[in-house]
């Protein structure tokens, strides 16, 4: 019994290590049902013993044949982007995150975005008008790097860039926007999976690629190798002729630990570059799974979860009633006394909230709703619609309430950027309302789009200095009683000019010297609050 | 070197505050809003360059 076992256990190993299924004919077809697991010397004509002879254990399951594995060459053209590549991932490591992410940055983008794109174009392959909007907007949006140094903005605007130019880099390679409410995230996340997954064959790809039937780039390596003995002998004679070259030299050896870094990040970087690429350009798009037909959510469960939601924002619309109708004002406590500073300053992250939250449930309603041959039903069709124009309303009332708050208390990064973000909302429900009708419209392209041109706006007009500037001037004008010197001071560079306006102002004021000095010393390091 | 009251921060940005230096600024570390604060603060480094260090801060931090 044992050697029975052991024998099996041996042939079983024998085909798995064979290369195609054993169960398969000779066109690799399967072979027909109840034939797979005949013995050898029974019914079946077409039985191929796996191992050879005496095999007389259960036949392997049936496994379908596999798509041959995706193997990248290389050709002339990537043989010439890959030093290309290199060169720009050193520049991008040097400018860019030694550069502090300011022109530097925008610099190494804008010369990898033109590499890329020249790499990745091809002929009669015109890119989408999305896709040129998104190309568009990651140059804009490389620009924020050399205006601003807000950092919130910089950061946001650097994720934007990543996906507007996925977008763009992908749609320059022919590939599709894929259909469905969720395609956008795998048509933006693809691609850097792929850049992963393909690392390692890229760089195989790279030094195996053959040029006139020899391997080029070994010898190409070999004779960087075999030229660093020379210019160990050539720059310290060029640095004794000349002054110039000498100091510029010396300035690197100063730092080499940090050159040295920059070259291994840029060499870390270089295949990944690379891996994108290729697998932009060589990759075929998986092919097109058929669409699961998924049953949806009950439309009797959802209509009821958003019909609640929905009363309970109606009954929130009958309370406003007190603004307008007198009769209505047994609602607010006793003894309140309306003003516009409390009623600006009271419940605008709270609306932003609530219409951040109505966005989800209207997205799982368009998700998950079941749907009539692709249509949503009409009385989700109409909750979503109620939701959406409640929210409107929710968002032209918070931004109301900041503009009377900025009027009250000054400019602030939170309520303007936070403002921008309720415009941006506002375009997404329009068209998430526009979705429950047309199933055309998708969401997730327009909120990409929107964000991007948000964070555009809000990193060209430079929003640090909007603040600054208009804080200063509010003051200045006496609309402001208060100018808070510490904000100003964490409004980073944006707020230096206007720092050291308010000291030259009060200089002129009659203030000795030495008090002047000190004062501005103290407001330049934010030791003190707020000025006189 | 030192600053006057003995830190050593900032000394290698401290560099980029000279005038010579402001003409031509490294495209690495250049953004509008940098070159705007060393305009306004250039006035009052070159009256005072006691400020020097505490510009640095405000620039760099």
């Amino acid at each position: 019994m044992n050697e029975n076992n052991e024998q099996f256990n041996r042939v079983n190993q024998g085909a798995q290590q064979s290369d195609s299924p054993p169960n398969t004919t000779e066109n690799g077809t399967p072979p027909p049902v109840g034939e797979a697991n005949t013995p050898p010397g029974g019914q079946n004509p077409g039985y191929r013993p796996p191992n050879g002879p005496g095999y007389y254990g259960p036949y392997p399951p049936y496994r379908a044949p596999q798509p041959p594995k995706f193997r990248i060459v290389a050709d002339k053209k990537d043989l010439l982007f890959a030093p290309a590549a290199l060169l720009l991932c050193a520049f991008g490591v040097f400018a860019g995150l030694w550069g502090t992410f300011q022109a530097g940055f925008a610099a190494a983008f804008l010369l990898m975005f033109l590499g890329m794109s020249g790499y990745l174009i091809k002929k009669g392959n015109a890119p989408g008008f999305y896709a040129t909007v998104c190309g568009l907007l990651s140059l804009a949006l490389s620009g924020v790097f050399v205006i601003t140094s807000s950092i919130p903005i910089r950061f946001f605007s650097a994720i934007a860039m990543t996906c507007t130019s996925i977008v763009w880099f992908s749609s320059l390679a022919g590939k599709r926007l894929p259909a469905g409410e969720l395609g956008m995230i795998g048509y933006v996340a693809a691609p850097l999976g792929n850049a992963i997954e393909e690392m390692p064959q890229s760089v195989k790809a790279v030094f195996s690629a053959r040029s006139g039937g020899k391997r080029s780039m070994p010898k190409a390596l070999l004779g960087v190798l075999c030229a660093v003995p020379v210019l160990c002998a050539v720059i310290p004679l060029l640095m004794r002729a000349d002054v110039a070259f000498d100091g510029m030299v010396s300035s690197v050896f100063k730092s080499f630990g940090s050159v040295a870094l920059q070259l291994l990040l840029s060499l870390v970087l270089t295949p990944f570059v690379l891996a994108f690429a290729f697998s932009l350009r060589k990759k075929p798009a998986p092919p097109k799974a058929e669409a699961k037909q998924r049953k949806g959510l009950d439309t009797a469960f959802t209509a009821s979860f958003m019909g609640i939601l929905s009363l309970c924002y109606l009954v929130y619309l009958f309370s406003q009633l007190f603004y307008f109708v007198s009769a209505f004002a047994g609602f607010l406590p006793t003894g309140y006394h309306f003003s516009f500073a409390e009623y600006a300053r009271r419940g605008f992250f709270e609306l932003c909230m609530i219409a951040g939250i109505n966005l989800l449930v209207l997205y799982f309603m368009i998700l998950f709703a079941r749907k009539n041959e692709g249509r949503i039903p009409g009385v989700l069709r109409a909750l979503g619609v109620f939701i959406a124009l409640f929210t409107l309303f929710l968002i032209a009332t918070a931004l109301a309430k900041n503009i009377m708050y900025i009027e009250n208390f000054g400019m602030t990064i939170l309520r303007v950027g936070s403002s921008a973000f309720l415009c941006a909302l506002a375009i997404v429900f329009f068209a998430a309302s526009l979705r429950c009708f047309f199933r055309k419209v998708r969401i997730l392209p327009v909120a990409v789009v929107t964000v991007s041109a948000v964070l555009c706006v809000l990193g060209w007009m430079n929003l640090n200095a909007v603040c600054a500037k208009y804080n200063y001037d509010a003051y200045r004008s006496g609309k402001l009683k208060t100018l808070d010197l510490e904000y100003m001071y964490n409004l980073g560079e944006e707020g230096v000019p206007y720092l050291a306006g308010t000291r030259k102002r009060r200089q002129k004021k009659t203030t000795p010297r030495s008090s002047c000095i000190s004062r501005f010393r103290s407001s330049m390091t934010g030791r003190t609050c707020r000025s006189q | 070197m030192k600053w006057k009251d003995g830190s050593e921060e900032y000394l290698n940005e401290y560099e980029y505050f000279k005038p010579e230096r402001r003409k031509y600024p490294r495209l690495t570390q250049f953004s509008v809003a940098r070159q705007e604060a060393y305009e306004a603060l250039d006035p009052l480094l070159t009256e005072n360059p006691d400020f020097m260090r505490d510009a640095a801060e405000i620039i760099f931090r």
